[in-house]
Order: structure tokens, then C-alpha cells, then sequence
């Protein structure tokens, strides 16, 4: 069992969806987003297209960030494939961040809380139990998948546009459609094996 | 005396729950869950039950969180204590209690309608859909007609719904995603950014791309829609009527292609048209004439089968000679050449040639298709416009001209062509309410069967000499009006003899003062009111004008029966379910905040009108006994809402099982879809109508000074160019415009730092964009700061986005930031406030229906940086 | 197959709901020598009219019609014009209810019964915008 993410870059239109839903699912701190949109034009006027690119953690298969960790806190999952951040153990060091040849890791530096007079409600309740000073990434929403919930980022899309599933099924929806659809990853010659395919636009 | 209504929320039973509730972070409205536990909301999500959004949000509904928790909210009521009212005036705000402000605003609102009911103003803003019924309640009951919708309507509506109402009966248009093969949007973002049925829409056009569907985007910037297309089809700022009549002329002249048979069943296509422009009429019966084949004469048009009325053809009647109206629609659109469409909005002529004959070809004209069951009109093509395309002087014939590509080949309303939103309904399966359908009103033509108020598009009441401060009852044609606060009011008011003038706002949330036009002509206007009261969440730049701010709930702290009624406006068209969602409080008023709703009723009761407004809730909803209002009996906003839901579903069905349910919904029918075939109307193809209300609106206006330019009211489309077009000014060479953002919505979520902060990690939100190759030109580079000038004057100050993704002319701003007001602290000084270069007055208006102009032509300079 | 568009017009497909509502049989009282009506007028109607309730006695046969007419005479221009177009037809926006029930059409016959027949008259101005 391995679980990946589809994105369908076709289906998408870089609305910000998803990088909301995982703010407002993880209450992640200000500067953290464990899920981004990036954005691009390509081509000169009038041939110009806009592309969306939403990226996060690609939960590698082979983890640069984990074998790069001093303490252990960067880890993988040997039942799901997710990468995850044993926070207690994390120092703050960085050297996760990296190497990660996406960028995909943050260090929260920042107060727990997004206006100026303090943490709101929400914060108290989602955002302050964040540890400070260690790095944080995106998690697959392992809580939310071993409550049989699909990701936050994935429920949410309105194109629906993100798919999740396991890809050591052959039979499973993303697994056909990487096959069907021509789905690739992000910087494959950086060879970390990524769980995250992109479907053409 | 417990003078509260007792606040409809109640402590949670479980400490951990899921709400079934309705958003309000823009006016689609989507249905969501809102989790929350011990007493803190945590999350929101869409409701996968509802229609509404089909358990997705976009990212400004489950950002809702940080906009309810903002602690700049305001939470006790406040009167100023600074009786100077000015942009940049302190108000001296004092917190005073309930028991106060009550008081004081009943002794003013009973004072002016013992004076004169008109003298009060009534505001509100459109993002919150269900603010409708209770503040047109309290207008009709307390008596005055003067209504507004601040920036909403003059900006985006006036045209866009003037339109979709006359040939869909619905509020907007939108391609049928499901079955559309070919669709070009001008202007519009339908299912890729913002707008009515947002969320829902862009799952559908998702579909749609993935299966298929060409999709051309007409657009001056290649953003949103344009992004995704299929081809970008850049032109000149507001010429969208130009590039459509030239597309409408080669597939009538060059190509010969439109749809006969639908023009002689479904439009006045027929009608015989006599020299003065007008019906060719029977002498008794007054009905317009169609000249019938078969019997070689000319008789009324509801005495003859469709398949024998002549399209074309010179005729004699009573020896005056006439045409069908569709002769001179063809004859007209010559004058449309590709070369003039090349030469007026730079899209190219074989381009003009091409685009006419792919929509041409793939509308199949003819064919049918069979959709469960029913076998229906088939043509998969559809031209659809919104905000852009109608944001100009030109409004009525820009959105026009678009949606005519529709008719000439019968894509309306029909499997994969241009739908309305819902302007069909058979009602509940159980109850039959909520049902309405088009009719056919005076000279066949089609009216709406439901609308937002009972100011229909057709047919267009008689001009008069106006008694509404907006001017509406002589421009007819015109919706929500710039002339309540226009630069040109009191000259229009004086000129006309209105009786009064306005003293007294309620305002419901509303930002006037960033969302109409400059600030100053608002301000302007703002001083001369004797007092304004305003229902707000956080303080705004308006609230320097306004005498006292009651605090508001949010849509997590209030309840409302009818989040997404009527069907027209916000519930995704096309097939799918019907769906009626509620709003309900998740949690409780923070401080002393109240909904507004109740405090109007408080306000009845305290002014003495109570009975009036009961009867005016009956009118509003449609309540029929046992359901009814009745006496002066002080009802709860929540009795109402219970009643309300009861009445259209049944008794078992109050507000309790809407709380524990969320929504009713159920499955809509290929006839109610699809309807167009199944109803016997007409729609105009030749706006004969337009004329004698342009003369009627003339004899008026005119001896009283104001001049009406009469070319705008003739009866076919035309290309009739902005100011921005006539600009000459040496320097001012970019056409400045600004648009929707997907992460925004109108100058309201600048303050919610979740969106603050994916704007400026997004390329172009808060930015001017402009073209890589023209900032090259002239030195600038990208992020420098400059300063944007309108040939009247006007300036604003912005950053540059250099991009290849725009038209060379194009100076694009995104949506209306800006914000200087020290109550919203995120929002303050991100962006560009566009609207501070529009000018507010009737020559910067459509004369038509008076949608304001909203392209400037524009000199960029550089702006030294701030230290 | 080319179906032509009038010949798609099947008005049972969509029945349309604009047919006068069939108001509830009032309980008729047949020795009742006229009808006995309150007209309630609302929000603006009352305030340019000075009035808020009229009560009126028709004969058998009345029609809404006919209670429009008599408030015209009584109540001038200013109530009339509010209410009815130059053709006598009733203006969209005037909400006109008898014993509860909205009535478009003014040639609606009102029914003799024991009670008062209530007639709740109001303008409902709305310009809108979104």
C-alpha cells in the first residue's frame, strides 16, 4: 500500500482551493503552506497560456529529506509510503529542507496566530499546538485518511481535480489514470521517486 | 423588558458536530458544513448533499473561518461623537448600548415617514443574497422606493441580467457544461473564477474541458477562463459588440447559416417592421403583423402556423411598406464587415471569419438529441458574457450582440447551447410551490417567471416624470442606479422636480465609498445625508459617513431561510437537482452583535409600522394562510423563517427539519432544463420595444435640458464606442479596466489575511497588469510603482505586472483593493483602488440602463518609491 | 430527425402556473344581500393615501375590479395610479391579497360570506442589482 495523489492539470485553474483547504484543515501557521498553487505564462502575446501548477510534499519514495535528517524526525510510514515529522524530535536544523529538491518543507518561525492583537478561536484551538522552531510539511492528511477520509486538499478541489489512492493497486482510480492519461511527476532526474503524478493540461 | 429576540442559537447538544448552513463570502452561496467543536468552529467544508457546490468550496468559503474570527470586527453598537463627516475625518466613535442606538434611529425613521417615507434610502450589498427579502420588506412597508445595491447592479447587473432576463427569463447565462461542444465567453469567467453559481460551475466546466468542449475566451486579459482556453481571443477593450455583430454578420450574409424555423417560432423575427421603425400593427386588435405565404397577406402572429411566416421579403400593408424585423437585422449587419470588426477591436478578419464559422457549424442546426427520455433541440454551441463585456457604455448592445449569436441559431435554452439559470421551475413535487414559468406578455414577447423584485426586463414599465431618487421610473431600462450618488444628481433632481431629497440611509453592509466609482462623488453625496445607520462586520472607509454602526452577525452567527432563492439568481443551472439550502446559526453573537433581520422588526415595532411590514413579508414570500402574517402580531425573524418553509414545504417541514436536514432537494426535469421548446413565447431579435421608450423618455427629459442620445435606443445592436474609445489625449494610451479575482470578492476579503496572503503569493492579485513588450517601450519594468491617470484627472497608485497575457492597450487592475480604512488593518494599503478613476455621471453611464462605463483611458507614469 | 420548434409546443410537458389560483371556497352565505369588505392598505399606499383601512359594502356579483375602482374614486389619482396601468390592468409590483391569496387578475369575483372579506393591498418597489 502506497498512497499518491493525482493533480489534473487539465481540470484545474488555480483557484487556491486547496491551499486554503489545507490551511483551514491543519490551521498551519503564517509562511507554512503545506499545499501551494504556483503559477506561470508561457509563450509570447497573443500565443500565451497560463499554467496552475499545485504543488506539496511529494512523499517520496525514496526520501532525501528522511535520509537527511540527523535525529530521526523525518520518517516514512513502512504501511503507507507517507513521509512525515516526528516533531518532538525535530531541532530545527533545516538540512531536510535542503535536501528536498522541491521545496516542499517549512520552518515555522513565525507567532501562532495571523492578526496583529493575537490568536483568534481557531488558533487557539488548530494553529497554537504547532510546535515552533521545527520543520513542517504536508502529511497526506494521514489523520483524516485513517478515518477513511480522503485529504483535505483532495475533498475540496471544485474541479475536482485531485484524486488519491494507492499506486501499488494497479486497479485503483489513480493508478488508471496515470496509465490512461499520460501522468507524470516533478523533477524526475532528481530521482527520489515521487507519489505525486500530474496529469497533462 | 427583554427587548431581545431570543438569538436563534442554541448551545450544542454534542460537543462535536457537523452544521448544515449556507456561505456568504460571495453571493453564490454555497452550501457547507461547518464542524464545530467545544464551541469553536474548525473547519469548513462544502455539503456533498447540496446542489450548491456539490460538497466543494472555493477558497474564499473555507477561509470564511478567519473572516467570522477577525477580532477588527465590530461588536458593540457606536455612535460618532464627531459630528464633521469627511474620507479622512475621525468619527470619534463611542461605544453606546443597544437600548441607544434603538432609541435614536426610531425617532429619526419615525420622523421622516411622518415627513416623507422617500427621504429614506435603503442599502444593501449583494454578497449576501438573503439580506433581499428582509431589507425590501422594510422598504415597501416603511414606503419608499428608494433602493440600492451600492456598486452591485451599476457595475456588473444592469446589462448582464437586463439581458439574460429579455431572451432566457433568468438572471445570468451560462453554457450548458454538460452537452455544450463549442462555447465562446466574452468578457465572462463562468466556471473558472467568480460569479453566480461559482463553485458548482467550475466541477461543470471541468467536465466539460475534460470531455471536450472547445472553449474561446474573448478577453482583453488571458487570465481565469482565459487561461484555460482553447484559443484566447485578445481585442480592445469594450468593443466585445463589435467582434459579436461582425461574427453575426458572416454567419447571416457570408454564411448564410441561422436558424430559420426557431427564428419563426421563438423570436419577433417575423414581425413586420414599417418604416417608422415599429410593429406593422392590425388596426383593431393592435397586434403585430407577420406576413403570411400561404395566404399571400399579412396577418396577426398568433393566426398563423411559424412554418408560413415570412423571414424576408419587401410587402405592402395598408400601403405602408414594411420588412420583417429579421430583413432588417440582415440588412443591418452588413455594415459589420470583418474589416470594420478588425478595425474597431483588432481582432483580426479572418479570425472574425473563422470563429463565425466554427459556432455556425458545430450549432447543427436541426438536430435533436434524446435526454431521458424526452427528445429535445440539440445545438451544442453557446456565446455567453458577463461583467465585462456589460461594463460599458455600450452595455446593452455589447451583452446583447453576444447572446444574438445564440438566437440566430436557436442555441437558447436548449441541450448544449446557452442556458438561463433555472427560469424554469415546476415547483416542489409535494407542494407545487415555488413554481413558476415564462409567459407570454404584450406582443408575444416573453416574460419572466420569477425575477429578484417585480422591476421585470420586459415588458418595461411607462415612463414618467421621475419621483425615484435613482431616476428608474424615466430610464426604465435602467435596474439599480448611479444617480443616488452620481456627481450630476442634484442638477437630474432639480431638472426633473423631484419632490425630495434623501436624508436617511440603512445600510446593510455595503462599502459605497470603494464600490461605486471615485471616492469623492460618494463622499459627496455620503455629507448631505442627516443620518446614516449602517449594519456592518468590520468598520469601512463608508463608515466615516456614517452616524451610527450597529454590529452585525456573520453567516455562522445568523439564520436565514432562503440562502439560495430565487432559483434564478445563485442554484447552478442546467441538469442536476433542485435545491433549497437554509442558513442556520453555528455559533453564538460575539459581544453585543445582532442580525440585522431582527433588529428591523425591532426597528417596525419601535417606529409603529409593524403591520406594514408583516404584509410585506406575506407579499415578499408568498405566504398563503395558514402561514400568513397577520395584525401587527411581533413575529421573530425566526417564526418567520419557520413559516416561510412550512408554506412552501409542508407542515412537517419548518425550520426545525431544515436545521436537522440542511436542504430539500429534488431531481430536475429535461422540460424544466430545456424548456424553451415546450413554451409558447418569443423572444426580441429586433428590440422594437426600445424605440417608442427612448421618444417617451425624450419628451420628457428633454424640455427639461437633459438630452438623451437617442442613437442608443434604436431597436438594432450597434457598436456605439465608450469615452475611452473617443480618447485622443496625447499620452493616455492605455484602456485601464479592472476584473474579478477568484480569491477576492469585491472590496469585502482584502481584510481576511488567509486570501490576503494567497494574493500576494498570486502573480497578479493587488497588480497593474500590462503588456511585457508596450512596459519595454517605455522604460518600465516589472514590480515598479506607478501612476495611473484618467484623462478627467484622477490617479491611483499601483505596482506593474509585466506579462505577455494581455492586449497591448490593456491596463488590467485586479479586483478593487486599495483599502485605506485603519478597521480592516490586513486589508489596508493592498492593491489598487480602481474605481477611484471613474467618473459619476450620466455622460460616464449607458443612457440605456445606466450601467456604469467602466474603461478609462489612461497615461501611466512612474511613481517615485515610498521610503 | 428535424423537429420543428412550434411543433415541440406541448403546454401539458409544463403546465403553467400562472392560471388564477383557485382561492378556497369561502363558506357563501346565501342571504347575504352584498359582500362586506376591509381593504387594508400597506407601506406606501397608506402613506400617500392618508388611510390605512376602508371598509366598503359591495353588491353580490363584486368583482376586485370593482373595489379598485371605488378606492380610485375615493382615494384619487395618487392611490390609482399606484395600482392599476392606463388599461386597468393591475401593476406588476402591487401586491393585491383577498382573505390571504394573491389575485392577479382584478376581474376576480369576490364571494358573499358571513365574515369580512379582507383585501391587503401593498407596493412592492424593488430595483436589484448582483
Amino acid at each position: 500500500m502506497r498512497w499518491g495523489m493525482v493533480i489534473d492539470l487539465k481540470r484545474c485553474i488555480g483557484c487556491y482551493a486547496c491551499q486554503l483547504a489545507c490551511k483551514a484543515e491543519h490551521g498551519t501557521p503564517p509562511g507554512v503552506y503545506y499545499a501551494r498553487v504556483l503559477k506561470k505564462e508561457d509563450g509570447e502575446y497573443p500565443t500565451v497560456r497560463q499554467f496552475a501548477l499545485p504543488v506539496l510534499c511529494n512523499h517520496c519514495e525514496d526520501p532525501p529529506c528522511v535520509a537527511a535528517c540527523p535525529t530521526g524526525a523525518s520518517f516514512k510510514w513502512e504501511e503507507d509510503g507517507i513521509v512525515d515529522i516526528d516533531h518532538d524530535l525535530c531541532v530545527g536544523c533545516r538540512s531536510c529542507m535542503m535536501a528536498c529538491p522541491y521545496t516542499n518543507r517549512y520552518f515555522n518561525d513565525q507567532p501562532p496566530h495571523y492578526f496583529a492583537q493575537g490568536m483568534t478561536p481557531f488558533e487557539q484551538a488548530r494553529t497554537e499546538r504547532h510546535q515552533r522552531n521545527v520543520v513542517m510539511k504536508c502529511n497526506f492528511c494521514r489523520d483524516r485518511v485513517r478515518a477513511g477520509k480522503l485529504p483535505a486538499c483532495v475533498a475540496n478541489c471544485p474541479t475536482i481535480a485531485r484524486h488519491f489512492g494507492d499506486l501499488d493497486d494497479p486497479s485503483s482510480e489513480i493508478s488508471v489514470l496515470i496509465k490512461e492519461r499520460g501522468g507524470f511527476t516533478l523533477h524526475p532526474e532528481a530521482g527520489t521517486g515521487p507519489s505525486v503524478y500530474y496529469l497533462p493540461p | 423588558m427583554n427587548m431581545f429576540s431570543p438569538h436563534p442559537f442554541k448551545p450544542a447538544a454534542q460537543e462535536d458536530g457537523w452544521l448544515p448552513s449556507s456561505c456568504a463570502l460571495c453571493y453564490g452561496t454555497c452550501s457547507i458544513l461547518a464542524h464545530r467543536v467545544d464551541g469553536t468552529v474548525i473547519k469548513i467544508e462544502g455539503n456533498p448533499d447540496s446542489a450548491v457546490g456539490k460538497g466543494r468550496l472555493c477558497g474564499k468559503g473555507v477561509s470564511g473561518i478567519m473572516t467570522h474570527y477577525d477580532p477588527n470586527r465590530v461588536r458593540y453598537p457606536m455612535r460618532r461623537t464627531n459630528p464633521k463627516k469627511g474620507l479622512y475625518e475621525d468619527p470619534g466613535w463611542k461605544r453606546i448600548s443597544w437600548t441607544e442606538a434603538l432609541d435614536e434611529i426610531a425617532e429619526v425613521l419615525r420622523k421622516v415617514r411622518a415627513d416623507d417615507p422617500r427621504k429614506l434610502v435603503v442599502q444593501r450589498t449583494t454578497t449576501v443574497t438573503a439580506s433581499r427579502v428582509p431589507l425590501h420588506a422594510f422598504a415597501s412597508a416603511f414606503g419608499t422606493p428608494n433602493f440600492s445595491v451600492s456598486g452591485g447592479g451599476q457595475h456588473c447587473g444592469n446589462g448582464a441580467h437586463l439581458i439574460s432576463g429579455i431572451m432566457h427569463a433568468s438572471w445570468s447565462i451560462v453554457p450548458d457544461f454538460e452537452y455544450c461542444n463549442y462555447a465562446i465567453f466574452f468578457g465572462a469567467s463562468k466556471g473558472h473564477s467568480a460569479g453566480h453559481a461559482s463553485c458548482s460551475n467550475m466541477g461543470k466546466a471541468a467536465d466539460a474541458r475534460v470531455r471536450g468542449m472547445k472553449m474561446v475566451v474573448v478577453d482583453p486579459l488571458c487570465n481565469f477562463a482565459a487561461a484555460k482556453a482553447t484559443e484566447w481571443v485578445p481585442l480592445r477593450v469594450g468593443t466585445d459588440a463589435a467582434l459579436a455583430l461582425g461574427m453575426c454578420n458572416v454567419m447571416v450574409n457570408e454564411l448564410g447559416v441561422y436558424d430559420g424555423p426557431y427564428l419563426q417560432a421563438k423570436t419577433n423575427a417575423p414581425y413586420l417592421i414599417g418604416p417608422d421603425k415599429l410593429y406593422v400593427r392590425h388596426p383593431q386588435s393592435k397586434m403585430p403583423l407577420v406576413w403570411d405565404r400561404r395566404s399571400g397577406s399579412a396577418r396577426p402572429y398568433n393566426d398563423v402556423p411559424a412554418a408560413d411566416m415570412a423571414l424576408e421579403g419587401e410587402f405592402t400593408v395598408d400601403r405602408v411598406p414594411c420588412r420583417p424585423a429579421f430583413h432588417c437585422l440582415r440588412e443591418h449587419l452588413r455594415k459589420f464587415s470583418p474589416d470594420w470588426t478588425e478595425n474597431t477591436s483588432g481582432v483580426p478578419a479572418a479570425t472574425v471569419r473563422r470563429l463565425a464559422s466554427e459556432f455556425a457549424t458545430e450549432a447543427r442546426i436541426g438536430s435533436t438529441i434524446v435526454v431521458d427520455g424526452v427528445t429535445l433541440p440539440y445545438r451544442p454551441v453557446a456565446a455567453i458574457a458577463f461583467r465585462g463585456a456589460q461594463g460599458h457604455k455600450n452595455s446593452v448592445y455589447n451583452f446583447y450582440a453576444v447572446d444574438l449569436l445564440n438566437h440566430l441559431v436557436g442555441a437558447a435554452d436548449v441541450v448544449g447551447g446557452c442556458l438561463g439559470f433555472n427560469p424554469t421551475s415546476h415547483g416542489h413535487p409535494e407542494t407545487g410551490k415555488v413554481r413558476y414559468i415564462p409567459t407570454a406578455g404584450p406582443d408575444g414577447l416573453m416574460v419572466v417567471g420569477s425575477w429578484m423584485g417585480y422591476h421585470y426586463p420586459y415588458p418595461p414599465p411607462e415612463p414618467r416624470l421621475p419621483k425615484n431618487l435613482g431616476l428608474q421610473d424615466l430610464l426604465v431600462i435602467g435596474m439599480t442606479s448611479p444617480f443616488l450618488d452620481s456627481a450630476d444628481r442634484e442638477e437630474m433632481w432639480e431638472k426633473f422636480d423631484v419632490p425630495y431629497r434623501p436624508e436617511v440611509m440603512i445600510n446593510f453592509g455595503a462599502n459605497l465609498v470603494m464600490s461605486i466609482a471615485n471616492k469623492d462623488a460618494v463622499a459627496e453625496s455620503l455629507s448631505k445625508y442627516k443620518f446614516i445607520v449602517s449594519f456592518d462586520l468590520f468598520l469601512t472607509e463608508t463608515s466615516n459617513f456614517v452616524d451610527i454602526i450597529l454590529p452585525d452577525c456573520s453567516y455562522l452567527q445568523s439564520l436565514d431561510a432562503r440562502s439560495n432563492f430565487p432559483f434564478i439568481f445563485s442554484l447552478p443551472g442546467g441538469l442536476g437537482e433542485w435545491c433549497w439550502p437554509i442558513r442556520q446559526p453555528v455559533l453564538p453573537p460575539d459581544g453585543e452583535q445582532r442580525q440585522f433581520a431582527e433588529v428591523l422588526l425591532e426597528l417596525a415595532d419601535r417606529v409603529g409600522f409593524r403591520a406594514d411590514l408583516n404584509a410585506a413579508y406575506n407579499a415578499w414570500l408568498n405566504l398563503e394562510p395558514p402561514y400568513r402574517l397577520t395584525g401587527d402580531t411581533r413575529y421573530s425573524y425566526e417564526e418567520i423563517s419557520d413559516r416561510e418553509l412550512k408554506n412552501n414545504f409542508g407542515a412537517e417541514r419548518g425550520l426545525e427539519w431544515f436545521k436537522q436536514n440542511g436542504l430539500i432537494k429534488w431531481k430536475k426535469k429535461p422540460e424544466e432544463v430545456y424548456w424553451r421548446p415546450f413554451v409558447d413565447v418569443r423572444v426580441p431579435i429586433y428590440w422594437e420595444f426600445l424605440k417608442p421608450i427612448g421618444d417617451k423618455i425624450a419628451a420628457i427629459a428633454e424640455p427639461r435640458g437633459f438630452k438623451i442620445p437617442l442613437e442608443y435606443y434604436d431597436p438594432l445592436p450597434d457598436f456605439l464606442p465608450c469615452r475611452s474609445h473617443c480618447c485622443n489625449k496625447k499620452g493616455f494610451d492605455f484602456y485601464g479596466f479592472y476584473y474579478r479575482d477568484v480569491v477576492h470578492t469585491n472590496s469585502f476579503t482584502m481584510e481576511n489575511p488567509w486570501l490576503d496572503e494567497a494574493a500576494r503569493l498570486d502573480p497578479f492579485s493587488y497588480t497593474i497588469a500590462i503588456n511585457r513588450t508596450e512596459a519595454a517601450k517605455r522604460g518600465f519594468t516589472d514590480g515598479q510603482g506607478v501612476w495611473v491617470e484618467s484623462e478627467s484627472g484622477r490617479k491611483v497608485k499601483g505596482r506593474l505586472k509585466l506579462t505577455e497575457c494581455i492586449h497591448p492597450e490593456g491596463l488590467g487592475f485586479a479586483a478593487m483593493c486599495g483599502h485605506w480604512t485603519d478597521g480592516q488593518p490586513v486589508a489596508k494599503g493592498k492593491g489598487v483602488f480602481y474605481n477611484d478613476l471613474l467618473e459619476l455621471d450620466f455622460e460616464h453611464m449607458s443612457p440605456v440602463n445606466i450601467n456604469l462605463d467602466l474603461c478609462v483611458k489612461v497615461r501611466v507614469t512612474p511613481a517615485e518609491e515610498s521610503p | 430527425m428535424n423537429i420543428r420548434w412550434d411543433a415541440v409546443v406541448d403546454s401539458t410537458a409544463v403546465e403553467s402556473p400562472r392560471a388564477p389560483p383557485v382561492l378556497p371556497q369561502p363558506i357563501v352565505d346565501r342571504n347575504s344581500a352584498g359582500i362586506s369588505v376591509r381593504v387594508r392598505l400597506f407601506g406606501a399606499l397608506a402613506a400617500l393615501s392618508c388611510q390605512q383601512s376602508v371598509e366598503l359594502m359591495l353588491p353580490v356579483g363584486a368583482l376586485v375590479a370593482d373595489v379598485i375602482a371605488i378606492l380610485g374614486e375615493r382615494l384619487g389619482e395618487i392611490f390609482s395610479a399606484q395600482v392599476v396601468d392606463a388599461s386597468g390592468v393591475k401593476r406588476r409590483y402591487c401586491r393585491l391579497f383577498v382573505a390571504g391569496y394573491p389575485v392577479e387578475n382584478l376581474q376576480t369575483p369576490l364571494y358573499p360570506t358571513s365574515d369580512l372579506t379582507e383585501i391587503d393591498i401593498i407596493l412592492l418597489i424593488a430595483l436589484e442589482g448582483g
